[in-house]
């Protein structure tokens, strides 16, 4: 086994430099630090009386990181509409955690652990909780787009092996936004840039290779495509998991030994935190080849077996992940009150020759860090050894409130907690102040098949179906709803189901994200994507009273006050909707700096906010898809349309960016998901649909994909504005729709059930023909179709290239 | 210190389209065909180091082992080998050596193995659009043949 032989560090000289000269060697040391930042860190030295050591800089350096520490999330904003200026007292306080925690009031016992651990738990049944998390790994995998989504599947992964006392992982979600894959290759203005391809390849398969061989279904996803993605892909990574209640609740103490369990230490993946908190340019591919990590899934597969082992025997008192920052986040998360030794020289690697800050703070993959009661760390090594990974103390907790960090009897790192916790808080300005839209397009369309054919081999409504094959859904045989469905195993479904061993419930997972709106609206974006996420979940059998939704960021550059702004609305946007819905934040993360210097001047993406939730099924035989079961049923519409346009898929392939995007009433909607909810469980419906992307007549077309029968409806019966245009009222994707097959005999039924609200039978399902058919109140025939020819348009688009 | 490389091939490969290779089709009509390539630097028997690649590396159903020094694939335009960069974590190399380290007595001291991925590529000569497709300046070391 191979360890370091000395200690291998300096101290650097900091506390006679000016401000400039500090910013210098932050710059040198690579260190992502501000001026404000270093004028802290050499305040805190100047207290001690004594020049830093590397070691310490690179501490400080990974846990103020943004990556670490979400300092953007928690600065002072001034946040400027046409309605004037107003304080934001951190977005994440202001928006997240409030809301949240009044939700938490209201449903007292529903939510189990928030904010604070690797992943927040709801409770499933009376014996286990549930949880989700979803981390974004976009920085790695623009640079090496398989090791870059390798790891972040591994990542995530690890968060929730590390939640609670080791949670079991029981699915994996994953969400890609990309460059179109057919982007000419002298659109790309950047040298060394990833073709949109590749990188979509790359991801893909990374994701496959480490979800697919840990064993891991992956049961859901989304794929945005948009120029702006081109420079800085985003990878979004979502593993859920499951744990009995009693394992949830973990403290430190004195006197624990600190364990490193899994994988060997070496230089791969140093200052990823920091990496991942700067912005990106033709440089990055040589620079930082340093900061990318490569995955190894079987050797995490050991390093999971062995945690969820040594928690059932009760070894583990504490377990958190080693992820951006290495050891020096993993133990400063451990050690953060309760104080301790970390002995660098006992820590295995990979090579020889690394430092000691190498040691510190490097990434390498498939490591965790346990605390464990020294009379149980001889069983620890010996489950480490019969799962073939290897257990190894590196430290001990010792009640000081300081985090010692020793090598070859040097002490090399000595921080006060709470200071190193307590980074300088930022100040910044916003504003969001939006052209007006424009109402005055009259949408009209001659040949509206033509148009939906359009729509549905549009890249961000297209089949997923070559890259959902890639994955395996069903291992661990518990997937209830799988991504792909209907009679010929190939139509869209809005969410999936995942089964609990030992428990009759089930966890719906669900997800949302419309960046094209949040281009001009990013208010109403972050609404919708709240109401997709809730109403996805409600769709496939899960309460709409026992959801909960994550917040995942990406952003642009935040130092500029409008893209900051965009920002700051979304937060508004989603945390109004989230207390409408009562479902309560319970994990999140952000990502900023997605932005690149391209030949031609900087390109930021649009901001982009994955909503993605869990909700308890209480009866695993009420989980709905979305796909026409019968030739004999009637087609439902349940919500109102708006006949907006702004930020639909027809609109973009229209040119028009100026129409108004829809918002939602929230609590109507609540209303309705609860009776949908009721209908559900009668069983009065035989299959549901949401209304997203390409609007009503996609959501018919994907509904009918099972190709059992054909769908025939009159487009005026639509609820929608009397003014609105057959095109307007086909193509809208006003949020809070569902589309429901239901039997005749049920009709009735459910006419009752949605009594007050916008519930309109627009259709059938015919026997007859297998035809997509629209027809307007006149009986003119507005759309007459095969759904097989539509079906082959929407299967072929990405496969052409993938 | 000497060194041995080994080629090993699919004996029921086929030639495959290079647009699974690419991101944008080409305008000739070109096929690939892939083997792998690994560098054994050792000290010791040679005798056994072939024993222990062919061990190792090889299913006798479907691959051919090489140790000639020469591609063991002909007629292409040219060939590109891409390996790992020497710090980036090559997991098959570690399997390997992982492997060799369990061995009780393997006849030879293993120094350092170096693997990499070798296209044979026929119908096209644009080889500079194949290692802007193929190779990550990051992580990936090349040469052409």
């Amino acid at each position: 086994m191979i360890f370091t032989d000395k200690a291998s560090f300096r101290r650097v000289s900091l506390l006679e430099l000016d401000g400039e000269a500090l910013s210098a060697l932050s710059e040198e040391m690579k260190l992502s630090l501000s001026e404000q930042d270093m004028l802290a860190v050499q305040a805190y030295f100047r207290e001690t009386g004594r020049e830093p050591t590397d070691v310490e800089l690179e501490v400080i350096a990974q846990t103020w990181s943004e990556h670490c520490k979400h300092r953007i999330f928690s600065s002072e904003i001034t946040h400027e509409t046409a309605q004037g200026k107003e304080k934001v007292d951190g977005l994440f306080k202001t928006f997240i955690k409030q809301p949240s925690e009044v939700i938490f009031e209201r449903k007292p016992g529903f939510v189990l652990s928030a904010f604070h651990d690797n992943a927040g738990f709801i409770k499933l049944d009376e014996q286990y909780a549930i949880c989700l998390k979803v981390e974004t790994h976009n920085h790695p995998s623009a640079l090496e787009p398989y090791a870059g989504a390798n790891t972040g599947i591994g990542g995530v992964v690890r968060d929730i092996l590390g939640a609670g006392r080791g949670a079991r992982p029981v699915a994996n979600i994953d969400v890609f936004c990309f460059g179109a894959p057919n982007t000419p290759q002298p659109d790309i203005r950047g040298e060394d840039v990833i073709h949109p391809l590749g990188i979509m390849r790359g991801v893909v398969r990374g994701v496959r290779d480490y979800g697919n061989r840990m064993g891991i279904p992956t049961t859901g996803g989304a794929i945005q495509f948009d120029a702006a993605y081109i420079y800085n892909p985003l990878v979004y990574c979502g593993t859920a998991g499951v744990i009995r209640i009693a394992d949830i609740d973990k403290a430190m103490s004195s006197g624990l030994k600190i364990v490193a369990l899994g994988g060997r230490t070496g230089k791969d993946g140093l200052k990823g935190a920091t990496f991942s908190s700067a912005a990106l340019d033709s440089d990055s591919h040589e620079e930082d080849q340093t900061a990318v990590q490569i995955g190894n899934p079987i050797e995490e597969k050991k390093v999971a077996d062995c945690i969820l082992a040594a928690r059932d025997e009760g070894l583990i008192t504490f377990v958190t992940d080693c992820g951006a920052g290495g050891f020096s986040s993993a133990a400063g998360e451990m050690l953060s009150e309760v104080g301790g030794e970390i002995f660098l020289e006992r820590c295995p690697l990979k090579e020889p020759g690394l430092e000691s800050w190498q040691v510190f703070i490097s990434e390498s993959q498939e490591r965790m860090v346990v605390a464990v009661d020294p009379a149980r760390v001889e069983r620890l090594q010996e489950l480490a050894m019969i799962y073939g990974t290897e257990a190894t103390v590196i430290g001990h907790s010792d009640g000081t409130g300081i985090l010692r960090v020793w090598h070859h009897g040097e002490l090399v790192c000595e921080l006060d907690n709470n200071r190193l916790h307590n980074p300088p808080r930022q100040i910044r300005s916003s504003r969001w102040m939006p052209a007006a839209p424009d109402s005055s397009r009259v949408w009209d369309d001659e040949d509206l098949a033509t148009s939906l054919s359009r729509l549905l081999g549009d890249f961000n409504i297209c089949s997923r179906a070559p890259v959902i094959r890639e994955y395996d859904h069903e291992v661990q045989g518990n997937t209830l709803l799988k991504p792909l469905a209907g009679a010929r195993g190939d139509a869209p479904q809005d969410g999936s189901v995942i089964g609990i061993d030992g428990s009759e419930k089930a966890m719906a997972i669900a997800l949302s994200l419309l960046p094209e709106w949040g281009k001009y609206d990013p208010y109403r974006m972050g609404k919708a994507c709240v109401d997709e996420c809730i109403r996805q979940l409600v769709l496939t059998g899960g309460d709409p009273d026992k959801a909960a939704i994550l917040d995942n960021f990406c952003v642009g550059n935040p130092d500029d006050a409008d893209e900051l702004g965009a920002l700051v609305e979304t937060c508004r946007g989603i945390s109004e909707a989230a207390l409408a819905y009562g479902a309560p934040f319970v994990s999140g993360k952000d990502s900023f700096y997605n932005y690149f210097e391209t030949e031609d001047g900087p390109v930021s993406i649009p901001v982009t906010c994955l909503i993605s939730g869990m909700a308890v099924v209480e009866d695993r035989n009420r989980v709905t898809g979305s796909t026409l079961r019968r030739a004999d049923s009637i087609i439902c519409l349940l919500g109102e349309g708006s006949g907006l346009m702004g930020g639909s898929v027809y609109a973009r392939h229209c040119g028009v960016v100026t129409a108004e995007v829809p918002d939602i009433d929230c609590m109507a909607a609540l209303a309705r998901y609860r009776k949908l909810a009721l209908a559900r469980d009668s069983g009065w419906i035989l299959s549901a649909h949401d209304l997203g992307e390409g609007g009503l007549a996609v959501a018919l077309a994907e509904m009918g994909f099972g190709m059992k029968a054909g769908i025939e409806i009159d487009v005026d019966q639509v609820d929608a504005p009397a003014m609105a245009t057959a095109a307007q009222r086909l193509f809208e994707e006003t949020a809070g729709r569902i589309l429901l097959e239901v039997a005749a005999d049920d009709l009735e039924n459910l006419r009752a059930c949605f009594a007050g609200h916008s519930f309109k039978v627009i259709g059938k399902a015919a026997a007859d023909h297998e035809n997509l058919v629209v027809r307007d109140a006149a009986q003119s025939c507005l759309i007459d179709v095969s759904l097989s020819s539509l079906k082959q348009v929407w299967k072929n688009a990405i496969g052409a290239y993938y | 210190m000497a060194t041995t490389t080994f080629e090993v091939t699919g004996s029921m490969d086929e030639p495959s389209e290079c647009s699974a290779l690419l991101y944008a089709p080409l305008a000739e009509q070109a096929t690939f065909r892939q083997s792998r390539i690994y560098r054994f630097d050792f000290q010791g028997d040679g005798a056994s180091l072939k024993e222990f690649a062919h061990r190792t590396l090889v299913d006798d159903n479907v691959q051919q082992l090489s140790d000639s020094g020469v591609p063991a694939l002909a007629g292409h335009d040219f060939l590109l080998d891409i390996g790992m960069k020497p710090g980036a974590l090559d997991n098959e190399k570690e399997a390997i050596m992982e492997f060799y380290r369990s061995l009780p007595e393997p006849g030879f001291v293993l120094e350092d193995l170096r693997i990499s991925r070798r296209y044979y590529v026929t119908g096209s000569r644009q080889v500079d659009t194949f290692v802007r497709d193929m190779c990550n300046p990051a992580i990936h070391s090349w040469c052409i043949g």
